[in-house]
């Protein structure tokens, strides 16, 4: 299959699950309509509330999600990186990230696209990750942890299977994940904001108390439902595209062996735990958990 | 209307043969781009490979034959590169695979000098050099692919008449498995 065939495909791929991904979450704001709708019948609340609380879960999660992936598309791929704690390297200080450097630019001539900016990531435990919307402004993100553990052959793999996912649309589509999470984040948070107890006590109105209590309820178990959501279309992407990943992997590198001793040095020791609390809106990118 | 049919017809072949051609162009180019790429890198392993010899002569002062041959590998190449294009490749492939051999060759000798496998600047050439090496190959694999794709083109009927009448040449594949390569290196203990 030709390149730009390749790419047509996957990007046609990606729009199909943003959409599954959008359709689920505005199935579970209605659900949250209806579920509201149903308690007003029974309390004294206000009837606006449903139409209230549609609004504002809408306007929260696609405001959200849409701010982040646009700022994402705009900054590139290493934004992300930066928000994991990553800096970005372009000298090389210590042979192992000489060797890094060296290994992506291999691998960039390999798949025939341009090469991704480098981050190291300040981590021990051996992660990676691919992250960007636009193939000409990508970044891939390398733990130092990874530099230490990895032989250069396991090295070239893991660089493989994560130029698969920029060439396959697999990051982009894990980019707008990343900020289908933040638009879920917020809403939990603002959840939490109305259920706050300060908030509470400043309000007078016991009328209106209730009511922000129930949306902030409301808020907090529709972001809970969304997360899972979320999280069970992306378990289905990664188990695709994952396999798909590695074979291209192989086909890069042109052998087996590097990639195969990376899965297992993972798998029989080496950890690959991510520190930086900002992996839990990024834990789908990573190769290998990161928690 | 006889005439007018004759027209169109001669003006949809016309149409076709452009496209043709301008799809052989591209292609061509692909090929001549994709060579390129293997030219910057072959370049910047030559460039290499005088440190190398330098660096290793401290430690390796018993082994001038295994050095020399390298820096008579690396003038070959360097000599072959300059007459070399997208379209004669064939001096120059068997020079780098001499020198590829020469290279191995260097690399099972200097095993027999751990002094010389630790030192630093000797540890940052070959990671350069190892990693110029994959470029190349993955360089060539992109060369072949392209001229893979303009041969099968410029074979396909019809437009092999229109590649046969403008002398668009069968682009040459670079093969890896050349004579040098594939014999052992010789290890001398001596």
């Amino acid at each position: 299959m030709d390149f730009f065939e390749h790419q047509h495909l996957a990007r046609r791929k990606t729009q199909q699950w943003i959409v599954l991904a959008g359709l689920v979450m505005l199935g579970l704001g209605c659900l949250g309509s209806l579920m509201v709708l149903w308690f007003t019948q029974h309390h004294t609340t206000p009837y606006a509330l449903p139409i209230l609380l549609g609004l504002v879960f809408t306007g929260t999660l696609a405001g959200g999600a849409l701010y982040k992936y646009l700022r994402y598309r705009k900054l590139g791929g290493g934004e992300i990186a930066r928000e994991l704690g990553g800096q970005l390297l372009i000298n090389a200080n210590t042979p192992e990230q000489q060797q890094l450097i060296n290994v992506v630019d291999e691998m960039a001539i390999a798949a025939g696209i341009p090469a991704p900016q480098v981050y190291l990531i300040p981590e021990v435990g051996a992660n990676a990750f691919a992250a960007g919307v636009e193939l000409h402004d990508t970044a891939i993100g390398v733990t130092q942890g990874a530099l230490d553990h990895f032989t250069r052959d396991e090295l070239q793999g893991v660089i493989a299977h994560e130029f698969a996912h920029l060439l396959n649309g697999d990051a982009r589509l894990n980019t707008a994940f990343s900020g289908i999470i933040f638009g879920l984040n917020s809403l939990q948070n603002l959840g939490r904001a109305c259920l706050s107890p300060r908030r509470r006590h400043r309000s007078n109105h016991s009328k209106g108390t209730a009511a922000l209590g129930l949306l902030g309820l409301a808020l907090v178990i529709l972001g809970s439902l969304g997360s899972l959501a979320a999280r069970l279309i992306q378990a289905r992407v990664s188990q695709q595209r994952e396999f798909l990943a590695d074979a291209s992997a192989v086909q890069f590198t042109r052998q087996s062996q590097g990639i195969a001793d990376a899965l297992n040095r993972l798998r029989w020791g080496a950890s690959s735990y991510i520190e930086h609390p900002a992996r839990r809106h990024h834990r789908h990118l990573f190769f290998s958990e990161s928690d | 209307m006889e005439f007018w049919i004759a027209l169109t017809a001669l003006v949809i072949v016309g149409i076709y043969s452009i496209a043709i051609y301008n799809r052989l162009v591209a292609l061509k180019n692909r090929v001549a781009n994709a060579f390129g790429q293997i030219d910057v890198q072959l370049q910047r392993r030559h460039d290499l490979i005088p440190n190398l010899v330098e660096t290793a002569k401290a430690y390796m002062s018993h082994e001038d034959a295994v050095l020399s041959a390298v820096t008579q590998a690396r003038a070959g190449a360097i000599e072959a590169r300059k007459d070399a294009d997208e379209d004669h490749i064939g001096a120059l492939q068997s020079a780098e695979s001499a020198l590829q051999a020469s290279l191995l060759n260097f690399n099972a000798v200097a095993e027999n000098y751990p002094e010389l496998k630790a030192d630093q600047s000797i540890i940052e050439l070959m990671e350069a050099l190892q990693s110029t090496e994959n470029k190349v190959s993955f360089a060539r694999q992109a060369f072949n692919d392209a001229a893979m794709r303009l041969n099968t083109y410029r074979e396909s009927f019809p437009n092999n008449l229109l590649a046969g009448g403008f002398k668009f040449a069968e682009a040459p594949l670079w093969e890896v498995e050349s004579q040098a390569v594939r014999s052992a290196p010789k290890v001398s203990f001596s």
